[in-house]
């Protein structure tokens, strides 16, 4: 039993560290979307700086992880518990790097002109950051039943990602000078897009975890 | 015979004494006992040692009664001091949480319950980065216990909105987290920073223009009447204007630390939107506008200030004109609903961005410092304050590239509300 307390006890440590790492990567999405409104270049800069940072914090939990299987040898699912979070902080990792991405464009659009005031996109960034922190309180709650119902709302953001490319689409097409600006800022969308779909597969990992089945939640529409 | 009864005799009486001996003697020593037992008993209530004590079974539970009496005196302190703190921990504005060495929730108080939407209950011993969801704000704390020293620092939540500063003082066991909400602070700080920019812009392009003009006539320009002349009219336009932004100033500053006298008597609102019409149609038409009137059928009598409600009017019809590219319409129409009438104010503008609607009726505020040309950004302001007092609300609907109605009601004059109640 000592050791068993042990073990919870690590594991529980390992879920805080996720948390820390989903509030860095929620920082860094919600900070890419606020330098892109604004033109700022240093912000840009300091988040693809900070992008560091949470790969080094990616691999300190991996190897929490690792140094748990080895000690404990856990089995079943406790041994699952390990599994996903080695698997969601994967996602949540590739999430910092889509936000890494927009801070990119950010500085490849420099001061060009705003092509049209920005509504849509900070809204899907909302949405994302929204998700993830659901997604998360899941985990930590071993609650399939919300993690099941955030997979749905993956819908909402394609829908946006949708209505944003067909209206960059028409600005391009009556107006092809405004093309090098329309095409970053869906490269920017195409990023949430992904980061919300990142956040689906943390979603499946904790119904995994609760019910031990891995469910293909939210057959595609294609 | 009588020798065996003599020494039984003296055998028995040897035994009583030493039993008495060893009694009196057991005595003594409870004696002492007690009177030790009683003497740090007092010491340590505090009770003083006056006399020393007899060491009798009294005199020890006189003392443990003064010590019990010692005791709920204590007990009722305390009660009183705990019920003090959780009176402050409950009203005090800040957010106050307590942690144990692994950054645990033991405590937290109402406004912190409040700020983190959270529960005492769902939340106690569970840890720190489970409540706030900050990685920030966990390394403060975590660098608090590092270095058994206070650690301070502003966050920004994610979401941009919020703004936080967070005080971690170590204790003999945990960390007591201290939690402001700065954003109002910083919202007005920014406010105030516009302000002063603001004034500070608008006051200096008719100045540089006198300036210039002054200097032009010095140098001797005043010696030509004709350009002397032309010259003195536009000086008399700057002072106009930087005339009409000191009293704008003024009339903002009265209005809003509560000075604002309003007449307030029944009126009929036709007289008041056909007086502004026709002052505000020659200005309307140098901007090449058509300025409409559409008033409805017996409109019920308002209760207000003739007067303020022309300068409201005013205010919004000048936003309509400056921000109405020429050719365009601007409709000013009444309505009632509920127990106001409603006077709206409808142009065919660039109308105003989604993201500067909340803030348009804010001081100073400009969309478009660079395109909105001069005026205070007060105009609004004032409109709004003038139509509060008088019990109403101001609202706008707009979209880009489209166009913008300003609405405002106004309550009905008392005779009419209880018409209609009827």
């Amino acid at each position: 039993m000592e050791i068993r307390t042990g073990f919870h006890k690590r594991l529980r440590e390992i879920q805080d560290d996720v948390l820390v790492m989903g509030s860095m990567v929620e920082k860094a999405t919600s900070r890419s979307i606020e330098a892109l409104k604004e033109r700022d270049l240093d912000k840009a800069r300091e988040i693809i700086a900070a992008d560091q940072k949470i790969n080094q914090k990616r691999f300190g939990i991996e190897e929490k992880c690792v140094q748990l299987i080895a000690t404990q040898q856990p089995m079943a699912s406790d041994l699952r518990a390990i599994i996903c979070v080695l698997n969601i902080i994967t996602d949540i990792e590739r999430i910092g790097d889509h936000a890494e991405g927009i801070a990119k464009i950010v500085i490849m659009i420099g001061d060009e002109p705003p092509l049209k005031p920005l509504i849509d996109i900070p809204r899907m960034a909302e949405k994302v950051n929204d998700m993830l922190r659901r997604s998360l309180d899941a985990l930590i709650n071993r609650d399939a039943d919300t993690a099941r119902r955030i997979v749905a709302e993956d819908d909402e953001v394609d829908n946006l990602y949708n209505q944003i490319f067909r209206e960059l689409l028409s600005f391009m097409a009556e107006d092809p000078k405004t093309i090098t600006r329309a095409t970053r800022l869906i490269w920017v969308a195409h990023d949430l897009e992904r980061s919300a779909d990142r956040v689906t597969n943390i979603c499946e990992r904790v119904v995994y975890l609760v019910t031990g089945k891995m469910e293909e939640i939210g057959a595609s529409k294609y | 015979m009588e020798d065996v009864t003599l020494i039984l005799f003296i055998l028995v009486t040897i035994a009583a004494i030493s039993t008495v001996l060893v009694l009196l003697r057991r005595q003594k020593v409870t004696r002492d006992n007690f009177k030790t037992l009683i003497t740090r008993a007092k010491k340590q209530a505090g009770i003083p040692v006056d006399r020393p004590p007899d060491g009798t079974v009294e005199e020890l539970g006189e003392v443990l009664k003064l010590l019990q009496g010692k005791h709920e005196t204590l007990s009722a302190n305390l009660n009183d001091e705990r019920e003090k703190v959780t009176a402050i921990l409950t009203t005090i504005g800040a957010g106050i949480l307590l942690l144990d060495n692994e950054r645990r929730v033991t405590m937290l108080n109402k406004s912190a319950e409040k700020m983190f939407r959270a529960s005492s209950e769902a939340v106690k011993r569970r840890p720190f980065i489970t409540l706030i969801r900050d990685h920030e704000m966990d390394a403060i704390v975590q660098k608090c216990l590092e270095t058994t020293r206070k650690q301070m620092g502003v966050v920004q939540l994610a979401g941009g909105r919020q703004i936080l500063e967070l005080t971690a003082t170590p204790l003999t066991s945990g960390v007591l987290v201290l939690v402001q909400d700065l954003t109002n602070i910083r919202r007005l700080e920014k406010v105030r920073q516009d302000f002063i920019a603001n004034i500070s812009h608008e006051l200096r392009t008719p100045i540089t223009s006198l300036k210039a003009m002054v200097e032009t006539l010095q140098n001797g320009a005043i010696t030509d009447s004709t350009v002397a002349n032309d010259f003195l009219q536009r000086m008399q336009v700057e002072t106009d204007k930087l005339a009409q932004m000191v009293n704008e100033l003024g009339e903002l500053s009265r209005i809003e630390s509560g000075d604002l006298s309003l007449k307030l008597e029944p009126l009929d609102v036709t007289g008041v939107l056909e007086r502004v019409t026709e002052r505000l149609s020659p200005q309307a038409e140098r901007a090449h506008l058509s300025l409409n009137l559409d008033i409805s059928d017996n409109l019920p009598l308002v209760t207000g200030d003739a007067n303020r409600i022309e300068q409201v009017l005013v205010n919004v019809i000048h936003n309509a004109i400056k921000f109405t590219p020429q050719n365009g319409k601007i409709t000013i129409s009444t309505g009632v609903e509920g127990h106001s009438v409603l006077l709206s104010v409808s142009d065919t503008g660039m109308g105003i961005p989604t993201d500067d609607l909340p803030r348009i009726f804010e001081r100073f505020y400009k969309v478009d410092r660079a395109r909105s040309g001069g005026g205070t950004g007060l105009g609004l302001a004032i409109a709004k304050h003038i139509v509060q007092a008088h019990g109403g609300n101001i609202w706008v609907e707009s979209e880009e590239g489209k166009g913008s109605t300003f609405t405002f009601s106004l309550p009905l004059a008392r005779s009419n509300q209880d018409l209609n109640k009827a």
